[in-house]
């Protein structure tokens, strides 16, 4: 067995609109601060995986190299819907895990417009409002309204989700609002796609994050361990075939094989984790989220939201950060940011929102579309 | 030229799974894959449920089904009309379809889940096109309707 894998350097740029920037500006921007965060140079990089969705064909590492230094390192540009920063994490992670590098860097970076994801999977005429609805807040609350038909939960339910993670976000500089949303508000917002309000969906923003990657050997040649996070579990899933997945996309089953997987490798189980930062592209899509991750049985989630289970001070604390409802999706950054999140608390560095004594935390992205598929990146992460 | 004449008789249709016989009546063709019984819709040469590559068989799918959940569509992409009742029904022979429902007022207070739904094709000129498509819709099954 290999050694293990640590992040030694992680940042994020504060989420926010940037139209003025560059894709490669901003990917430079978190890569510098996250090689700071551990006093390295670029040219200690022995590889770049770089994530992106908005210019997937463009080279956005290469571009990136040439802001911050073009030292020769091999570059590997992903695109794979919102598990993208994750997905570039992983592959970082992999090369050392494989020993073929000792010190990588991995990025996540987008600059996105405002206004409603999704899609007709390039018709020649759309089917938009003819045969259904692509958007995104349309999937994804009518996973919320199978969770109803399953169980019961409540419009009120899935607005809580979006009461409590703009709350934890205004404990947070770097995240995209940090403004109170009391109940009546997000209920009484504009209403996207039923339950989904439009406090109940994601913020689209630019943003960008990196991580420094080391194996073992190299944390302790460095002095680094101090600071160091474990990667006890990093893995991956596509869709599973499951029975409606072609009429209604499905995020739930490749949740559940990814958690389950990482679970395994790490040898913990939900009642170890201390803290998550999960996919709520959705208010709706948090709730389930909490099954499928296993932080409770089939069919509490709703209880879990009223209980506050799930909030800061709770017994299981979600998107402290804000999340992806107020923090903000930037969607190729999110995956490599929500990692960020978490080794933050397990450094003790989390300010005001710090989830006291957090040793293990897990993240969470997952993304797709009508007609494409699912990918789902799963990490648990441990401060020794 | 014969071919595609007579088939100028009729308004194209709007996905592939959306089909004429020959008498030109409307259908949604499927496929069923005799090893596992899965029912897909559109047409597949491998089940994606238990890899068979063989025994995928046309079928015309079930025209009546079930909801099984759905969304009220308040905002889509620009030039289209809202709101509308988007729902995923599991027709009466297994498939699982996405579609509108028409012909009840779209109001989130109403318990939609399970409602017995028909398939009713129409033509109808899309958003930003210039012609007419046959397309499909959901509608109430009238009492007497069975759904089968
Ligand atoms: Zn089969």
């Amino acid at each position: 067995m290999s050694d293990d894998v640590y992040v030694i350097g992680i940042d994020m740029i504060k989420f926010g609109r940037y139209p003025e920037r560059t894709v490669p500006s901003l990917a430079a921007e978190a890569a510098l601060m996250a090689l700071d965060d551990c006093g390295l140079s670029i040219d200690r990089m022995q590889a770049l995986y770089c994530g992106n969705l908005g210019e997937a064909g463009g080279m956005v590492g290469q571009r990136m190299l040439a802001e911050i230094g073009q030292t020769g390192i091999p570059v590997v540009n992903v695109a794979n819907a919102c598990a993208t920063g994750a997905t570039a994490f992983r592959d970082a992670w992999m090369s050392v895990k494989a020993e073929v590098y000792d010190l990588v860097l991995a990025v996540g970076v987008e600059q996105m417009g405002k206004g409603l994801l999704g899609g007709g999977g390039g018709r020649k005429v759309s089917t938009e409002g003819i045969l259904g609805s692509g958007t995104m807040p349309t999937m994804f609350s009518q996973i919320g309204l199978e969770h109803t038909r399953k169980y019961g939960t409540t419009f009120e339910q899935f607005a809580r989700v979006s009461v409590k993670n703009h709350h934890h976000s205004t404990m947070n500089p770097k995240s995209m609002y940090r403004i109170e949303t009391p109940l009546e508000t997000v209920m009484n917002a504009e209403m996207i796609s039923y339950p989904n309000t439009k406090l109940m969906c994601s913020v689209n923003v630019d943003g960008s994050a990196a991580a420094v990657l080391a194996s073992e050997q190299k944390v302790k040649e460095l002095g680094l361990l101090d600071r160091a996070v474990k990667v006890r579990a990093s893995v991956m899933s596509s869709n599973p075939f499951e029975e409606r997945q072609l009429a209604m996309p499905d995020f739930s089953a490749a949740t559940r094989l990814a958690a389950k997987t990482a679970y395994e490798k790490a040898g913990l189980g939900p009642e170890d984790i201390d803290l998550v930062e999960l996919h709520d592209c959705f208010a709706t899509a948090e709730i389930v989220h909490y099954e499928n991750l296993g932080l409770c049985p089939d069919g509490e989630a709703g209880r879990m939201i009223d209980d506050g289970e799930t909030a800061l001070g709770g017994s299981i604390p979600v998107n402290v950060s804000g999340g992806l409802l107020s923090k903000g999706h930037p969607l190729g950054a999110t995956g490599i940011a929500n990692i960020y999140e978490v080794c933050t608390h397990l450094r003790g560095e989390a300010g005001d929102r710090q989830v006291e004594g957090a040793r293990v935390g897990l993240t969470h992205v997952v993304g797709g579309g009508p007609g494409m598929g699912t990918a789902c990146g799963v990490h648990i992460l441990e401060k020794t | 030229m014969a071919e595609s004449d007579t088939a100028e008789a009729f308004a194209p249709s709007i996905a592939s799974h959306i089909r004429r016989n020959e008498q030109g009546q409307p259908y949604l063709a499927g496929t069923k894959c005799g090893n596992c019984g899965h029912t897909f819709v559109g047409a597949r040469e491998v089940c994606a449920k238990c890899y068979a590559r063989s025994g995928l068989n046309p079928v015309k799918l079930a025209q009546t089904g079930k909801i099984y959940t759905w969304s009220i569509i308040y905002r889509s992409f620009p030039g289209i009309d809202t709101p509308f009742i988007d729902v995923i029904v599991d027709l009466a022979d297994g498939a699982h379809i996405k579609g509108i429902l028409k012909g009840v007022e779209a109001d989130p207070e109403v318990d939609y889940f399970d409602m017995l739904v028909r398939v009713d094709f129409r033509e109808v000129v899309p958003p930003g096109a210039d012609e007419a498509y046959l397309v499909y819709y959901f509608v109430p099954l009238e009492d007497g309707e069975q759904n089968e």
